[in-house]
This record gives C-alpha cells, structure tokens and sequence, in this order.
C-alpha cells in the first residue's frame, strides 16, 4: 500500500533533508530571527453519483480531513531562511489517500545576484492552465489531485544566478519520489489497482537516480520566456499489469529515463495571453514532441462591474497519437470559463470542458470558490465524466462522476 | 550665510518667480500639467520605501472586513515605478504576492505569485477599473501616479483646511479606465493632494477620496496616514490606515524581480 510505501522510505527521506540542509547551513542565533506558522485545516466531502465499476472499491461518500501548516524562519535580514511544510490526510474509505508527504524543509540562501536552495522543495515551470508539459521537477500527488496540481517534495540541491540577461536554475535532484495512487478501495483509479510496491526502474539506481536540469527564463517586454533541459527520471510512469501467471491483478509503475529539452512562452497582450509549452523527450530509445498551447482573453467589468470573465482555449498535443497512453491530453481540445466576481468574499468559479479528439472522450469540471469571513473558505468542485473507448484511459473513470464539498479554515 | 548658500537661495528663489510667473502665463491645460510636473519634482528623490497597508472595507450596512498588505516601492527614473505588495490577510490569501512595474506610456507589467501552486503569473493589466480585492479602490486607484498618464486643465484655487487648494481636472489617457474624469485637490505649500472626485463614464460623480494627516518623511516626503474613499452610488467605503513608513531603505531592481516575488515573505 502507498501509505506504507511511504513511512518506509520516510526516515531515509528526511535524513537526506536534514544532511543537505545541515551541511551549508549555519544556524541562527534567536535575537535576529523572523519566525512565522501559517497554514490550513480542511474537511472534504466527496459524493459520487454511480456505484463503485471495479471489484474491491468502496462506494461509500467520501469524507477526509487535511492538515497542511507552514513553519518559516528567517534570519541574517532575509539573506537566509528555512521553510518546513508538511502535510496530511486522513480518509474514511481510502487507505493510500491517508497519508503523509514533507512537501518542503527547504534552506534558502539569497544573495543579490545568486540564491541557493537544500533541502526538499516545490517547483513550478509552465504557463499553460490545463497541464504543463516543461513542469517536471515535482512528482505528482494524484490521489490529491487527479490532474498533478499537487505535489510531492522533492529533494533538491539548486544554485539560480540572476546575471542581467534572465535567470539560470541549476539543479541537482538526488533521491526520485514515487507518484500516488488510490488504494483498492479508492475510487478515480483504473480497473485495476496500482501497486506501487511493485514499482520498477529503468535505471539500476531504481529511486536513487540523481537527475539534473538547467533552466533559463527571462521577461523581454511583453514575452515571459524559459528554456530547459532536464535528464533523469520521468515522474510520469507507464503503467504495466502483473499477474500471478493468471489475469492481470494489478499495474505496476514502470519508471524511465528520459532527456529533454523544452521551452515554455507567454505573450501578454492587453487583455490578451497567448501561451504555449512545448518539449522534446527521449525516452527509451523514442524521441517524441509533446505540447500545450492556448489563449485566454479576459473581459472585464462585466454586468456593470459584478464579475471579470476569463475565456480559454488550450490544445494538448503528443506526437505519439493515441500510444501515448501515459498522456490523457495527447490530443485534447480543452476549453474554459474564468468567473471572478468582484466582491469582498473573492467569490471565483472556474468551469472547464476537455474533449479527446481522438476517441471522443469528454470531461467538465467546475470549481467554485468563495471566502467566509477572514479565515475560512468553502469550495464546491464537481466533475463529470463521459468517456467510453476502451483506448482512452479516462475511459476508466467513466463511472467516477462526483461533487465535493471543502471547507478549509486558514491561519 | 556663506556666500555658497547665499547664491543658491538667490537662484532657488529666482526659479520659483519664474516657475509661478510661468504658471500665470500658461493656459489651464499648460497650468494644470506644470501642477501635475510639480507634484512629482517635489517627491523626486524618494528612492525606495517600505510600508504597511491595512485596507478596511466598510458596505452600506457598516459590516467590515479587513485586509492586510506589506508595501514595498521603487523608484525608477525615467519611468514609471516599481512595487511589490505582499498579503497578509485574509488568511486564504496569506503569502499572495503581487509585482509591477508601472509604465509612463503603455501597459503595465504585473506578475501575481500563488503560493499554494508555487507559480508565478504574468497578468494582464488591463484591468484598470475593477475594484481591488472588493474595495471601493479600483487598481487604477492604487497605481503610482504619472504625469503623463493623464491630460489636465486648472480649474481654480480654493481654500481646504488650513490651506490653500490648486483645483485640477485630470482626464485618463488611458481608454481602459473607468473614469471620464477625476478633478484633484491639491494644496499650494506642498502639492500635498488632499481630495479627489471620480467621475465615471458617464460623468456622473462616483466616488470621494480623502487623504488626511499628512506626514513627513526624510525632511521632505509627505504621505497620507489615512485615505478614504467614498462611492456615492453604493454607499461603501474603503479605508486605507498606512503605518511604518520607512524610505530609503536599501530596496534595489534585484528586490523587485520575478525571483524576488517568490520569495517574498
């Protein structure tokens, strides 16, 4: 099971942490020091609206809760700080959704014209809204969010230069995070379950692999630029069945090398954004172009000034056509509508359209959001699911069709 | 009095006889724009400043919430300038942080940080006259002031307070903002601007703002310890409590950078 997956590799994982960030680090003294705790606390409820499709999943409504705080310390007038951010989850019905990941424990020197970061840490690369092919630092936390918008920490030594002409990451990534899967019980998974201890590495050094990446970004007017290369473990796997000689009884991830190059653009236009992301990868012996590319234009002021409108069209691509079954958005059409009411509580709602050009399969999804009084904030999100060729992997989800209820209280 | 400094103030004193005989020769339009030009050359030379903002918004029922923001201001010469605000509160959107280079012509440049994501957003600035995070304060409100953002006509003087006023009718160059005209109250002594009446589209009297207790800074820099805004039309209120002012800190272009943002604490 993932959870216990993860308390196994746990010690060795924050040990690497601790060494990297006790080696270059020289501890403050407490009178210079800036210390802050923030974070939130959230309960969740997920209703589906089908019985569970598959043997072994629970068609009970979901209820979870999360606890995600933040501990920053400061010290040498902001040239040195130490961020530590853990999170949890405990859930009613999923064993592999309750757990635990250090999301950050991350040392940071600032220099004027060099920062340098240990320790484990987040990053983010990419413009795009409905995925991000150049963003592949992080590994993703699917059973958080079935579309990597959360991550997993990842253990890091960075050095970025600020030279006039952009900004140059240099990282050294030691240590490889497994991804998250719903358990058997977990409900947005496949027909059948991922056993994530029946991993396996392309690589001899399996999670061990140490992976680099450089990258180089720069604003020229109204153009926000990067360029990158990165070599190393591809966080995405491919999924492969097991059997005990019979039918298949689970998929195990199988985790490749991969080199790639990429580059990620936005053009910010009045009231105009035009983004794209585009990547070269080599990956066991196939070199393929994977991309995302969009619009959105925004109209403000709408109904006499009740709401901004954000309208977005994005297409996802991947040169391998419909055998990149490690890619839902190979060749999806997505399209969405951004409501921003212009009012004290932030009310915001988001809907979102995707449909597979290739087999036909379509998802919506809708989030809307508002705040109530100063530190809560309730949110409903609902996705449908409308995806029958076999040969499309959302077609798995098919039956997955949900609403959920979060309230988070933030302090 | 040395003989150094006793030339000097003969030379400072010539140039205001000339600059005010100038100003009564001038038409409204060439009056109102040397008051504008005169508002930034006295404030010219603040460098860089650090501030705190608490925004306390008020609706027609008088309920109030509340929000906190860290300012933190460049200036650039030749241009419009630089800032970086960070969000306290409300909780939900604690370690938001918001970078933008103002321009004297054009657009804009704003970046937003999300920390939940850890991404940094290049927006569109053309949202000039939505009103920020639900306050009677439209974006356009917040952004520093540039002569020439604007075209001007003197209207009159007017006394307000203890002191005496230039009148000012200032008209957006900007097609994007949501005013047809602002008309500014802006004393004689200092070019301290003490009220503004907004005008919308339509030119229908929108919203007041008041600046009030004036304070200095480094000798010569006057900031307002207090704005508030009025909008006529809906019956809420904005006000904006400033604290801990300091100039001349030490800020640079480094601090002002995409990388900067996603530091900012």
């Amino acid at each position: 099971m993932a959870h216990v997956a993860w308390q196994q590799a746990a010690p060795k994982r924050t040990l690497l942490a601790a060494a990297l960030v006790a080696s270059c680090v020289s501890l403050p003294t407490a009178a210079e020091t800036y210390t802050a705790i923030s974070g939130n606390f959230a309960v969740e409820g997920r209703f589906f609206s089908e019985d569970a499709p598959y043997v072994g999943q629970s068609s009970d409504n979901v209820t979870s809760l999360s606890f995600a705080p933040e501990l920053y310390i400061e010290w040498g007038d902001g040239v040195h700080s130490l961020t530590l951010s853990p999170f949890l989850r405990v859930d009613s019905v999923d064993a592999a959704r309750t757990h635990n990941d250090l999301r950050e424990l991350l040392y940071l020197y600032a220099g004027n014209s060099v920062e340098f970061r240990a320790g484990v840490g987040e990053v983010f690369w990419g413009v795009t809204e409905f995925q991000n092919p150049v963003d592949v630092i992080n590994q993703s936390d699917t059973v958080e969010d079935l579309f990597g918008n959360a991550k997993l920490g990842q253990p890091m030594l960075a050095m970025t230069f600020l030279p006039e002409w952009g900004v140059v990451d240099v990282m050294v990534l030691p240590g490889f995070r497994e991804r998250s899967y719903p358990g058997v019980a977990g409900r947005l998974r496949a027909g059948l379950p991922v056993d994530v201890n029946a991993a396996t590495y392309e690589s001899d050094d399996e999670d061990a692999h140490v992976d680099y990446a450089l990258r180089w970004s720069q604003t020229l007017g109204d153009f926000d630029v990067g360029v990158h290369a990165f070599s190393g473990t591809n966080r995405n796997p491919t999924l492969l069945p097991v059997s005990d000689g019979g039918a298949p009884t689970a998929l195990a991830p199988f985790y490749a090398q991969m080199e790639q190059v990429g580059v990620d653009v936005q053009a910010t236009l009045g009231a105009w954004l035009w983004k794209a992301e585009w990547v070269n990868r080599e990956q066991q012996d196939e070199r393929f172009g994977l991309a995302q590319a969009g619009v959105e234009y925004s109209f403000y002021g709408l109904a006499d000034g009740l709401f901004d409108l954000g309208v977005l069209v994005e297409l996802g691509w991947d040169e391998r056509g419909v055998d990149a079954t490690d890619n839902l958005l190979q060749n999806d059409l997505g399209a969405g509508l951004r409501f921003a009411f212009n009012d004290e509580a932030s009310s915001e709602m988001l809907l979102g359209v995707i449909e597979d050009q290739d087999t036909g399969g379509r998802s919506a999804q809708l989030e809307a959001s508002r705040r109530l009084g100063d530190s809560w904030r309730v949110s409903l999100d609902a996705r449908w699911i409308d995806a029958s060729d076999a040969t499309d992997p959302l077609s798995a989800l098919d039956g997955d069709d949900h609403v959920q209820l979060t309230l988070e209280r933030f302090f | 009095m040395n003989f150094a400094l006793k030339s000097a103030a003969a030379v400072i004193t010539a140039t205001l006889l000339a600059s005010t005989s100038a100003v009564f020769a001038e038409t409204p339009e060439e009056k109102g724009m040397a008051i504008a030009q005169q508002t930034k050359i006295v404030d010219e030379g603040w460098g860089d400043s650090v501030a705190e903002m608490k925004m306390i918004l008020r609706n027609a029922d008088g309920q109030e919430s509340v929000r906190d923001i860290r300012i933190r201001s460049l200036e650039v010469d030749g241009d419009g300038d630089k800032s970086l605000s960070i969000f306290d509160k409300p909780r939900d959107v604690k370690g938001t942080a918001f970078l933008s280079f103002s321009h004297t012509v054009g657009n804009d440049d704003q970046w937003l940080y999300l920390p939940a994501l850890k991404r940094v957003k290049r927006i569109s600035s053309r949202n000039k006259s939505g009103p920020f995070m639900g306050s009677e304060f439209a974006y356009e409100d917040l952004s520093s002031f540039e002569v020439e953002k604007f075209t001007y006509q003197y209207l009159r003087d007017e006394p307000c307070g203890d002191e005496t006023c230039f009148v000012v009718e200032q008209y957006p160059a900007d097609k994007n903002s949501g005013y047809k005209r602002r008309i500014v109250w802006i004393d004689q002594s200092e070019y301290r601007m003490h009220k503004t009446e907004f005008y919308n589209r339509r030119d229908a009297l929108l919203k007041t703002l008041e600046a009030r207790n004036y304070e200095q800074y480094s000798g010569r820099h006057w900031r307002p310890t207090e704005m508030h805004m009025i909008n006529h039309q809906t019956g809420k209120s904005t006000v904006l409590q400033w604290s801990n002012y300091a100039f001349q800190t030490g800020l640079s272009d480094s601090d002002f950078s995409q990388n900067s943002l996603k530091r900012a604490r």
